[in-house]
Protein backbone atom coordinates (compact mmCIF):
# COMPACT_ATOMS: atom_id res chain seq x y z
CA UNK A 1 0.00 0.00 0.00
CA UNK A 2 3.14 2.10 -0.46
CA UNK A 3 2.08 2.94 -4.18
CA UNK A 4 -1.44 4.52 -2.69
CA UNK A 5 1.40 6.73 -0.07
CA UNK A 6 3.45 7.81 -2.49
CA UNK A 7 1.01 8.97 -5.47
CA UNK A 8 -0.67 10.97 -3.20
CA UNK A 9 2.44 12.75 -1.87
CA UNK A 10 3.96 12.98 -4.97
CA UNK A 11 2.71 16.22 -6.90
CA UNK A 12 0.86 14.96 -10.22
CA UNK A 13 -2.03 13.84 -10.60
CA UNK A 14 -3.22 10.65 -8.81
CA UNK A 15 -4.88 8.44 -10.91
CA UNK A 16 -2.06 8.80 -13.31
CA UNK A 17 0.91 8.49 -10.95
CA UNK A 18 -0.79 5.21 -9.54
CA UNK A 19 -1.18 4.27 -12.87
CA UNK A 20 1.99 4.74 -14.24
CA UNK A 21 4.08 3.57 -10.40
CA UNK A 22 1.88 0.34 -11.05
CA UNK A 23 2.53 -0.12 -14.63
CA UNK A 24 5.97 0.35 -14.08
CA UNK A 25 6.26 -1.67 -11.48
CA UNK A 26 5.20 -4.49 -14.30
CA UNK A 27 6.40 -4.09 -17.02
CA UNK A 28 9.24 -1.10 -16.98
CA UNK A 29 8.41 2.41 -19.03
CA UNK A 30 6.53 0.02 -21.28
CA UNK A 31 4.62 -1.27 -19.11
CA UNK A 32 3.68 2.57 -17.28
CA UNK A 33 2.79 4.00 -20.52
CA UNK A 34 0.51 1.81 -21.01
CA UNK A 35 -1.27 2.09 -18.00
CA UNK A 36 -1.06 5.82 -18.54
CA UNK A 37 -2.82 5.58 -21.71
CA UNK A 38 -5.59 3.61 -19.99
CA UNK A 39 -6.59 6.64 -17.51
CA UNK A 40 -6.32 9.03 -20.10
CA UNK A 41 -7.47 8.03 -23.08
CA UNK A 42 -11.41 7.07 -21.81
CA UNK A 43 -11.21 10.94 -20.67
CA UNK A 44 -9.71 12.70 -23.86
CA UNK A 45 -11.92 10.54 -26.18
CA UNK A 46 -15.24 11.54 -23.91
CA UNK A 47 -13.86 15.17 -23.56
CA UNK A 48 -12.82 16.06 -27.23
CA UNK A 49 -15.82 14.91 -28.68
CA UNK A 50 -17.71 17.00 -25.77
CA UNK A 51 -15.83 20.04 -27.03
CA UNK A 52 -17.58 20.68 -30.42
CA UNK A 53 -20.92 20.20 -28.27
CA UNK A 54 -20.24 22.62 -25.28
CA UNK A 55 -18.34 25.34 -27.41
CA UNK A 56 -22.04 25.24 -29.47
CA UNK A 57 -24.53 25.47 -26.33
CA UNK A 58 -22.73 27.88 -23.96
CA UNK A 59 -23.84 30.89 -25.12
CA UNK A 60 -27.49 29.60 -25.20
CA UNK A 61 -29.28 31.72 -22.42
CA UNK A 62 -31.03 28.40 -21.09
CA UNK A 63 -27.69 26.53 -20.90
CA UNK A 64 -26.51 29.67 -18.73
CA UNK A 65 -28.92 29.36 -16.31
CA UNK A 66 -28.56 25.66 -16.18
CA UNK A 67 -24.90 26.03 -15.47
CA UNK A 68 -25.00 29.21 -13.02
CA UNK A 69 -27.13 26.59 -10.91
CA UNK A 70 -24.54 23.92 -11.94
CA UNK A 71 -22.25 25.90 -10.37
CA UNK A 72 -23.73 26.70 -7.32
CA UNK A 73 -24.52 22.63 -6.77
CA UNK A 74 -20.16 22.35 -7.59
CA UNK A 75 -19.40 25.10 -4.79
CA UNK A 76 -21.18 22.98 -2.49
CA UNK A 77 -19.60 19.93 -3.47
CA UNK A 78 -15.96 21.56 -3.60
CA UNK A 79 -17.14 23.19 -0.40
CA UNK A 80 -17.56 19.81 1.85
CA UNK A 81 -14.85 18.16 0.38
CA UNK A 82 -12.68 20.86 1.52
CA UNK A 83 -14.52 20.73 4.91
CA UNK A 84 -13.54 17.10 4.96
CA UNK A 85 -10.28 17.22 3.90
CA UNK A 86 -9.64 20.20 6.88
CA UNK A 87 -11.17 18.18 9.67
CA UNK A 88 -8.60 15.32 8.08
CA UNK A 89 -5.98 17.30 7.93
CA UNK A 90 -5.73 19.89 10.50
CA UNK A 91 -5.04 18.86 13.96
CA UNK A 92 -2.97 21.55 15.86
CA UNK A 93 -2.35 25.07 15.56
CA UNK A 94 0.23 25.25 12.68
CA UNK A 95 -1.80 23.46 10.24
CA UNK A 96 -4.85 25.36 11.03
CA UNK A 97 -2.61 28.44 10.35
CA UNK A 98 -1.15 27.46 7.02
CA UNK A 99 -4.88 26.14 6.04
CA UNK A 100 -6.40 29.48 7.06
CA UNK A 101 -3.58 31.63 5.64
CA UNK A 102 -4.00 29.55 2.20
CA UNK A 103 -7.27 30.14 1.91
CA UNK A 104 -6.99 34.21 2.49
CA UNK A 105 -3.97 34.22 0.28
CA UNK A 106 -5.45 32.30 -2.60
CA UNK A 107 -8.99 33.07 -2.35
CA UNK A 108 -9.06 36.83 -0.98
CA UNK A 109 -5.66 38.12 -1.93
CA UNK A 110 -5.74 36.52 -5.13
CA UNK A 111 -1.63 35.86 -4.67
CA UNK A 112 -0.80 33.29 -7.26
CA UNK A 113 -1.08 29.62 -6.03
CA UNK A 114 2.27 28.54 -7.68
CA UNK A 115 3.55 31.23 -4.95
CA UNK A 116 1.49 30.25 -2.00
CA UNK A 117 2.15 26.55 -2.90
CA UNK A 118 6.58 27.04 -2.70
CA UNK A 119 6.47 29.09 0.46
CA UNK A 120 4.30 25.70 1.87
CA UNK A 121 7.20 24.14 0.77
CA UNK A 122 9.87 26.23 2.06
CA UNK A 123 8.53 26.19 4.99
CA UNK A 124 7.75 22.71 5.28
CA UNK A 125 11.77 22.46 4.45
CA UNK A 126 12.32 25.09 7.07
CA UNK A 127 10.81 22.57 9.89
CA UNK A 128 12.65 19.61 8.86
CA UNK A 129 15.91 20.59 10.92
CA UNK A 130 13.41 21.97 14.08
CA UNK A 131 11.49 18.81 13.72
CA UNK A 132 14.51 16.62 14.51
CA UNK A 133 14.95 19.14 17.76
CA UNK A 134 11.85 18.81 18.89
CA UNK A 135 12.03 14.97 18.56
CA UNK A 136 15.29 15.08 21.09
CA UNK A 137 13.16 17.07 23.50
CA UNK A 138 10.25 14.55 23.32
CA UNK A 139 13.09 11.35 24.13
CA UNK A 140 14.40 13.51 26.90
CA UNK A 141 10.88 13.91 28.46
CA UNK A 142 9.79 10.46 27.98
CA UNK A 143 12.70 8.85 29.69
CA UNK A 144 11.95 11.22 32.55
CA UNK A 145 8.47 10.85 32.62
CA UNK A 146 8.93 7.53 33.67
CA UNK A 147 7.41 8.76 37.10
CA UNK A 148 4.76 7.38 39.15
CA UNK B 1 1.23 29.01 -34.15
CA UNK B 2 3.51 27.14 -32.91
CA UNK B 3 4.09 29.76 -29.69
CA UNK B 4 0.68 28.68 -28.46
CA UNK B 5 1.73 25.14 -28.47
CA UNK B 6 4.73 25.94 -26.25
CA UNK B 7 2.30 27.62 -24.25
CA UNK B 8 -0.02 25.08 -23.77
CA UNK B 9 2.66 22.45 -23.09
CA UNK B 10 4.43 24.59 -20.03
CA UNK B 11 1.18 25.89 -18.92
CA UNK B 12 -0.11 22.29 -18.07
CA UNK B 13 3.30 20.76 -17.32
CA UNK B 14 3.33 23.40 -14.49
CA UNK B 15 -0.25 22.69 -13.57
CA UNK B 16 0.74 18.11 -13.86
CA UNK B 17 4.10 19.42 -11.38
CA UNK B 18 1.94 21.52 -8.78
CA UNK B 19 -1.26 19.51 -8.39
CA UNK B 20 -0.92 18.35 -5.24
CA UNK B 21 -3.92 16.39 -3.15
CA UNK B 22 -5.46 15.87 -6.54
CA UNK B 23 -8.84 16.44 -7.67
CA UNK B 24 -9.77 20.10 -6.27
CA UNK B 25 -6.35 21.26 -5.83
CA UNK B 26 -5.31 22.61 -9.02
CA UNK B 27 -8.61 24.44 -9.72
CA UNK B 28 -7.29 27.62 -8.32
CA UNK B 29 -3.80 27.06 -10.16
CA UNK B 30 -5.73 26.13 -13.46
CA UNK B 31 -7.84 29.02 -13.14
CA UNK B 32 -5.37 31.27 -12.68
CA UNK B 33 -3.05 30.21 -15.60
CA UNK B 34 -6.11 30.54 -17.78
CA UNK B 35 -6.63 34.02 -16.62
CA UNK B 36 -3.77 34.94 -17.17
CA UNK B 37 -3.28 33.64 -20.74
CA UNK B 38 -6.84 34.87 -21.38
CA UNK B 39 -7.33 31.22 -22.82
CA UNK B 40 -10.77 30.78 -21.08
CA UNK B 41 -13.41 32.70 -19.42
CA UNK B 42 -13.84 32.06 -15.48
CA UNK B 43 -17.67 30.83 -16.34
CA UNK B 44 -16.24 28.52 -19.14
CA UNK B 45 -13.65 26.84 -16.60
CA UNK B 46 -16.12 26.85 -13.80
CA UNK B 47 -18.58 24.23 -16.53
CA UNK B 48 -15.33 22.85 -17.56
CA UNK B 49 -14.88 21.76 -13.62
CA UNK B 50 -18.84 20.86 -13.25
CA UNK B 51 -18.51 18.93 -16.28
CA UNK B 52 -15.33 16.98 -15.21
CA UNK B 53 -17.62 15.65 -12.44
CA UNK B 54 -19.74 13.42 -14.93
CA UNK B 55 -16.77 12.52 -17.49
CA UNK B 56 -14.54 9.91 -16.76
CA UNK B 57 -10.77 10.70 -15.72
CA UNK B 58 -9.20 13.15 -13.58
CA UNK B 59 -9.97 16.88 -13.63
CA UNK B 60 -6.97 17.61 -15.08
CA UNK B 61 -6.20 15.69 -17.63
CA UNK B 62 -10.08 16.61 -18.67
CA UNK B 63 -9.25 20.64 -18.33
CA UNK B 64 -6.16 19.91 -20.74
CA UNK B 65 -8.16 18.01 -23.51
CA UNK B 66 -10.76 20.58 -22.96
CA UNK B 67 -8.44 23.74 -23.59
CA UNK B 68 -5.96 22.07 -25.68
CA UNK B 69 -8.37 21.23 -28.24
CA UNK B 70 -10.41 24.53 -27.33
CA UNK B 71 -7.34 26.64 -28.84
CA UNK B 72 -5.81 24.26 -30.95
CA UNK B 73 -7.98 21.36 -32.22
CA UNK B 74 -6.99 17.86 -31.77
CA UNK B 75 -3.56 18.20 -31.80
CA UNK B 76 -3.73 21.34 -29.15
CA UNK B 77 -5.67 18.69 -26.78
CA UNK B 78 -2.65 15.94 -27.37
CA UNK B 79 -0.12 18.32 -26.42
CA UNK B 80 -1.78 19.98 -23.53
CA UNK B 81 -2.77 16.22 -22.33
CA UNK B 82 1.05 15.28 -23.05
CA UNK B 83 2.02 18.04 -21.05
CA UNK B 84 -0.40 17.40 -17.90
CA UNK B 85 0.79 13.52 -17.80
CA UNK B 86 4.68 14.12 -18.28
CA UNK B 87 5.42 15.50 -14.72
CA UNK B 88 3.86 11.97 -13.13
CA UNK B 89 6.24 9.76 -15.25
CA UNK B 90 9.33 11.66 -14.54
CA UNK B 91 8.47 12.11 -10.53
CA UNK B 92 7.10 8.39 -10.43
CA UNK B 93 10.07 6.99 -11.84
CA UNK B 94 12.50 8.84 -10.50
CA UNK B 95 10.81 8.04 -7.30
CA UNK B 96 10.34 4.14 -8.16
CA UNK B 97 13.94 3.39 -9.34
CA UNK B 98 15.91 5.71 -7.04
CA UNK B 99 13.82 6.97 -4.01
CA UNK B 100 11.76 4.12 -2.97
CA UNK B 101 12.06 5.51 0.96
CA UNK B 102 11.02 8.82 -0.57
CA UNK B 103 8.04 8.37 1.29
CA UNK B 104 9.34 7.43 4.66
CA UNK B 105 11.95 10.29 4.81
CA UNK B 106 11.22 12.73 7.13
CA UNK B 107 11.82 15.96 4.93
CA UNK B 108 8.77 14.09 3.18
CA UNK B 109 6.56 14.10 6.36
CA UNK B 110 7.59 17.62 7.48
CA UNK B 111 7.14 19.39 3.97
CA UNK B 112 3.68 16.88 3.69
CA UNK B 113 2.72 18.44 6.91
CA UNK B 114 2.46 22.23 5.85
CA UNK B 115 1.94 21.35 1.81
CA UNK B 116 -1.37 18.86 2.92
CA UNK B 117 -3.56 21.88 5.42
CA UNK B 118 -2.35 24.35 2.29
CA UNK B 119 -4.16 22.00 -0.11
CA UNK B 120 -6.79 22.42 2.13
CA UNK B 121 -7.03 25.91 2.29
CA UNK B 122 -6.60 26.03 -1.43
CA UNK B 123 -9.40 23.87 -2.22
CA UNK B 124 -11.55 26.10 0.03
CA UNK B 125 -10.35 29.03 -1.79
CA UNK B 126 -12.10 27.30 -4.65
CA UNK B 127 -15.45 27.64 -3.06
CA UNK B 128 -15.46 31.38 -3.37
CA UNK B 129 -13.96 31.10 -6.99
CA UNK B 130 -17.50 29.20 -7.50
CA UNK B 131 -19.25 31.29 -5.55
CA UNK B 132 -18.61 34.54 -7.37
CA UNK B 133 -19.99 32.76 -10.84
CA UNK B 134 -23.31 31.30 -9.08
CA UNK B 135 -24.68 32.52 -5.80
CA UNK B 136 -22.79 35.79 -6.20
CA UNK B 137 -23.68 38.01 -9.18
CA UNK B 138 -19.62 38.89 -9.14
CA UNK B 139 -16.63 39.46 -7.51
CA UNK B 140 -16.80 39.48 -4.07
CA UNK B 141 -15.34 43.44 -2.81
CA UNK B 142 -13.22 42.36 -0.01
CA UNK B 143 -11.85 46.01 -0.07
CA UNK B 144 -15.28 47.37 0.17
CA UNK B 145 -16.31 44.39 2.99
CA UNK B 146 -12.96 45.36 5.03
CA UNK B 147 -14.14 49.40 4.74
CA UNK B 148 -17.70 48.26 5.75
CA UNK B 149 -16.16 46.13 8.79
CA UNK B 150 -13.80 48.42 9.70
CA UNK B 151 -15.83 51.75 9.64
CA UNK B 152 -18.88 50.39 11.65
CA UNK B 153 -15.94 49.30 14.49
CA UNK B 154 -14.98 51.91 15.00
CA UNK B 155 -17.87 53.83 15.35
CA UNK B 156 -17.78 56.79 12.18
CA UNK B 157 -19.58 54.60 9.63
CA UNK B 158 -19.53 57.57 7.33
CA UNK B 159 -21.25 56.88 4.44
CA UNK B 160 -20.03 53.58 4.10
CA UNK B 161 -22.94 51.69 3.84
CA UNK B 162 -24.47 48.28 2.46
CA UNK B 163 -25.62 50.47 -0.84
CA UNK B 164 -22.12 50.86 -1.25
CA UNK B 165 -21.52 46.95 -1.85
CA UNK B 166 -24.20 47.21 -4.13
CA UNK B 167 -22.78 49.61 -6.10
CA UNK B 168 -19.76 47.05 -6.71
CA UNK B 169 -22.07 45.18 -9.43
CA UNK B 170 -22.30 42.48 -6.53
CA UNK B 171 -25.81 41.02 -5.33
CA UNK B 172 -27.13 37.49 -4.09
CA UNK B 173 -28.77 35.04 -6.44
CA UNK B 174 -31.13 33.84 -4.48
CA UNK B 175 -32.17 30.52 -6.98
CA UNK B 176 -28.35 29.99 -6.95
CA UNK B 177 -28.27 30.01 -3.41
CA UNK B 178 -31.40 28.09 -2.92
CA UNK B 179 -29.83 25.41 -5.29
CA UNK B 180 -26.81 25.36 -3.26
CA UNK B 181 -29.05 24.71 -0.24
CA UNK B 182 -30.54 21.70 -1.79
CA UNK B 183 -27.57 20.70 -3.25
CA UNK B 184 -25.91 20.82 0.58
CA UNK B 185 -29.05 18.73 1.69
CA UNK B 186 -28.79 15.78 -0.99
CA UNK B 187 -25.05 15.43 -0.26
CA UNK B 188 -24.83 15.42 3.29
CA UNK B 189 -27.79 14.13 4.33
CA UNK B 190 -29.36 11.75 1.31
CA UNK B 191 -25.44 11.13 -0.01
CA UNK B 192 -26.61 11.57 -3.61
CA UNK B 193 -23.87 10.80 -6.39
CA UNK B 194 -22.28 14.44 -7.89
CA UNK B 195 -23.03 13.43 -11.31
CA UNK B 196 -27.00 13.42 -10.10
CA UNK B 197 -26.05 16.63 -7.80
CA UNK B 198 -24.28 18.65 -11.43
CA UNK B 199 -27.54 17.05 -13.66
CA UNK B 200 -30.26 18.41 -10.71
CA UNK B 201 -28.42 21.55 -10.17
CA UNK B 202 -28.63 22.09 -13.46
CA UNK B 203 -31.67 21.41 -13.88
CA UNK B 204 -33.38 23.65 -11.07
CA UNK B 205 -30.90 26.20 -12.66
CA UNK B 206 -33.27 26.50 -15.47
CA UNK B 207 -35.96 27.62 -13.74
CA UNK B 208 -34.23 29.48 -10.78
CA UNK B 209 -31.72 31.17 -11.70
Amino acid sequence: MDIFAIAQTLPGIIAINTAIYIGYRVKGLKGSIASALGVILPSFITILSLVWVLVSIKDDPYVKKAFTGVRAGVMVMIGISAYKLGKNIIKNKLSAIVGIFSFLAIGVADIPTVIVLIIAIALGCLLYPMQILFKKKNKTRIIKGDEP
Amino acid sequence: MIGLYISLFLSFVKVGFLGFGGGYAIVTLLQQELAGHGWLSAAEFADLVAVSQMTPGPLAVNAATYIGGRLAGLSGAVVATFGVSIPSFILVILVARFFRQFNRHPLTGSVMGVLRPATAGLIASAVLMFAELSVFTGPIPFSRVWDLLAGRATGTGTGMDTAALAGSGFGIDPGAMLIALLAGIGILRFRIHPVWIVLLSGVLGIFLC
